[in-house]
């Protein structure tokens, strides 16, 4: 073996500095600069056409290119600070450079060959460069974690794919551009969509492909980033490094506008007529009894049925300090303070729902943060309270469908700028005249407009969202599964996040009537999948991979999707199956640990950890 | 801030001069789906669509609201949130 010594540059890597003095001698690449993703043509002599993808910090920018050998035509170097970018085109160069102020420090990514990389060396206004490492995503960690994908292999566990189901998604839009939502051919593997934002129209699977053929801003486009991830978690074809569960599956698509959630389900399973299909709701709110009595979970009682199954994520409220719960005795008063929270171009306004036994009495009153008190009305009534800048209403209704009472404040102010004094330091009073069943339980209508204070009353059970609580629908926890990604701003890492924990957002059952809610827990916890181009998510630079079209981000958001995907292959091997029969063969299969402990069911986890290789070996158990 | 007591029949009025809300109507017992469906439609009620037995979507305003009344039970869609962290 021959012995290679060269000089390292000490503003340069190592691998750099052996590619540039290998270049010097005529000889053949090194193990360093392999490692730097460099791969000559002929591995044993290093070629000028061959490229090195390096980044650089210059002091001048200007300068640097304006020193610089013209570039050859594959060689080009743009500007990372600067959305500025130069072709291999000596000619260009100059022009391009008046968009760089003179003086002006960058970063810069480059694709050059050994001369202009030792060019670069040895330029006074380069301050430091290094070889481009190849970004490993940290994404394998789910699929193999749900038993899907064998982690000795990588290969998948079960041979189903999704083929023949439909994954219905309702959310936030979609970026159909993205390759994820296409097969291998290029089409789009999406059969419809609905566009509950604007008039309600429907898109065929032709006027997909017509109205996405030129760009990335067609029909459904997605503003926000949440659905286009959503959906490709759920059925994603292959990308790079990423495949969603069910690859093979068709998608019917609703950009909601978050009201008519019923509808969108509706138009859903009538669009998938006889086939087997799985809706994802990724969304949720808390201004509901939890009893799996609300409209929307009624509803989806009746609309579900063999082959036609609906996945809610829980919630991420386990910490907002958004529900209160206690038993009280006869005479027991609490008071609990809480705060209404700002809105982004919009007035504050917060709705708090309480909910008791009709077996027992409770007295309410509202305390303004000035010191008024209004008392709440008698049964089957609504007062409504005003001022210059707030609107109020407190009703005390019965609530037939469980037996209930339910008692409510809405709070509407009227100004954007609502005065902090009157937003923060309201209190309810709460005293038990009679208990029979003496429990009473309290939310705020949803995460993101309010928090109580602390207070002994505040409870982390319960905190799982409508219509999470219905019997319907299969509600999904989230868990760890791992800590570290990589955006745009590089690796980064959460320290505090316990690989195989629950996550610490993921919203806990039981129910407000004390069934077992959520029913399973996957991975919810930075997942990547698809990245929207131009949503608000492409600007995250800590989560987004603009380039190479990915997102990380966490939440029930993102578990549920794991699980519709899961279903759709339950479904691919058995079209009929009823949501009873999937929470039953998922129960049965679910993975315990150390972290579910070995009881039947978990607040946090439900029945444990979702096995997708399980439950399909024992499909025909159910 | 003080806040003065609305009289009833003053809020009554504000809620009928509600603007349009898209709401789930369920018919009461002894009433059908078509019956509550041609009710509102014939009150200006818009985009009436019986979804299942049992559950009408509608988006009504306060006279439409008022026309069923005693017939059905007009629930509002609550607005929902994405669930990401």
């Amino acid at each position: 073996m021959r012995k290679t010594t060269f000089m390292i540059d000490p503003k340069c890597s190592v691998s750099l500095s052996a590619i540039v003095a290998r270049k010097e001698r005529n000889m053949g690449f090194s193990s360093a600069a392999r490692a730097a993703g460099f791969e000559p043509t002929d591995p044993n002599i290093i070629q000028e056409t061959d490229l090195v993808p390096v980044i650089l910090s210059a002091t001048d920018a200007d300068a640097l290119l304006d020193q610089l050998p013209d570039l050859t035509d594959t060689e080009s170097v743009e500007s990372i600070t600067k959305n500025v970018s130069y072709a291999g085109v000596a000619g260009s160069r100059r022009s391009s450079l008046a968009s760089l102020a003179s003086g002006t420090p960058a970063i810069l990514s480059a694709h050059v060959g050994a001369n202009t990389l030792a060019a670069l060396m040895t330029n006074p206004q380069v301050e430091r460069m290094q070889t481009k490492k190849e970004s490993k995503l940290h994404l394998p960690t789910a699929l193999p974690d749900i038993r899907l994908l064998l982690a000795a292999t990588g290969e998948r566990a079960v041979p189903e794919t999704g083929r023949e189901v439909m994954i219905g998604v309702v959310d936030s839009g979609f970026d159909l551009s993205h390759p994820m939502f296409r097969d291998a051919q290029g089409r789009l593997r999406v059969d419809g969509l609905l566009d509950q934002t604007s008039g309600n129209r429907a898109y065929s699977h032709a006027e997909l492909e017509r109205g996405w053929a030129n760009g990335r801003r067609g029909p459904g486009a997605d503003n926000n980033g949440h659905g286009t991830h959503v959906a490709t978690i759920a059925g994603g074809s292959r990308f790079q490094d990423i495949e969603g569960v069910a690859p093979e599956a068709r998608f019917l698509l609703v950009k909601t506008n978050f009201r008519d959630t019923d509808s969108a389900v509706f138009w859903i399973f009538q669009k998938a007529g006889t086939r087997a299909c799985v809706v994802n709701l990724s969304l949720g709110h808390h201004f509901g009894a939890h009893d799996g009595t609300d409209l929307e979970e009624r509803f989806h009682r009746q609309i579900t049925g063999p082959g036609k199954i609906i996945v809610v994520s829980a919630g991420n409220e386990r910490t907002d300090n958004l529900h209160v719960g206690s038993r009280f005795a006869p005479g027991q008063v609490q008071e609990v303070q809480f705060d209404v929270g700002r809105q982004q171009n919009r007035a504050p306004f917060l709705a708090l729902t309480f909910w008791y036994s009709q077996l027992d009495q409770f007295e309410f009153s509202l305390l303004t943060p000035s010191g008024q008190t209004l008392p709440f009305p008698a049964i089957n009534s609504t007062d409504n309270y005003q001022s210059s800048g707030l609107d109020i209403e407190v009703s005390l209704r019965p609530y037939a469908w469980s037996n209930s009472i339910q008692a409510q404040v809405a709070l509407s102010f009227k100004s954007v700028n609502a005065r902090d004094r009157d937003l923060r330091g309201w209190r309810i009073r709460m005293r038990c005249v009679t208990a029979v069943i003496g429990r009473l339980d309290g939310w705020l209508h949803n995460s993101g407009f309010g928090s109580f204070r602390d207070h002994s009353m505040i409870e982390r059970a319960r905190t799982i969202g409508l219509a999470a609580t219905g019997d319907g629908c299969i509600a999904v926890a989230s868990h760890v599964t791992q800590t570290r990604w990589t955006g745009d701003l590089g690796v980064a890492e959460d320290t505090r996040a316990v690989l195989e924990r629950s996550s610490d957002f993921s919203s806990q059952g039981p129910t407000r009537d004390g069934r077992w809610k959520p029913d399973i827990s996957a991975p919810g916890q930075y997942l990547t999948a698809a990245l929207a181009d131009g949503s608000e998510m492409a600007d995250w630079d800590e989560r987004a991979s603009v380039q190479q079209r990915l997102l990380t981000i966490e939440g029930t958001s993102m578990a549920a999707p794991m699980v519709s995907g899961a279903i759709a292959l339950l479904l691919q091997r058995k079209p009929n199956l009823t949501v009873e029969q999937i929470r039953t063969l998922m129960g049965k299969t679910a993975r315990r640990d150390a972290h579910t402990g070995p009881g039947q069911w978990n607040p946090s986890y439900g029945f444990g950890k979702i096995d997708v290789a399980e439950a399909v070996n024992q499909i025909d158990s159910v | 801030m003080f806040l003065k007591k609305v009289p009833s029949s003053e809020a009554e009025a504000m809620r009928a001069a509600a603007p349009p809300e898209t709401v789930m109507v369920e018919p009461l017992p002894g009433h059908t789906d078509e019956e509550v469906a041609s009710v509102l439609a014939a009150s200006g009620a818009r985009s009436v669509q019986i979804l299942t037995p049992g559950f009408i979507s509608a988006e009504v305003d306060g006279v439409s609201r008022e026309a069923v009344t005693g017939i059905a039970q007009v629930h509002p869609k609550v607005l929902k949130s994405p669930r990401y962290v």
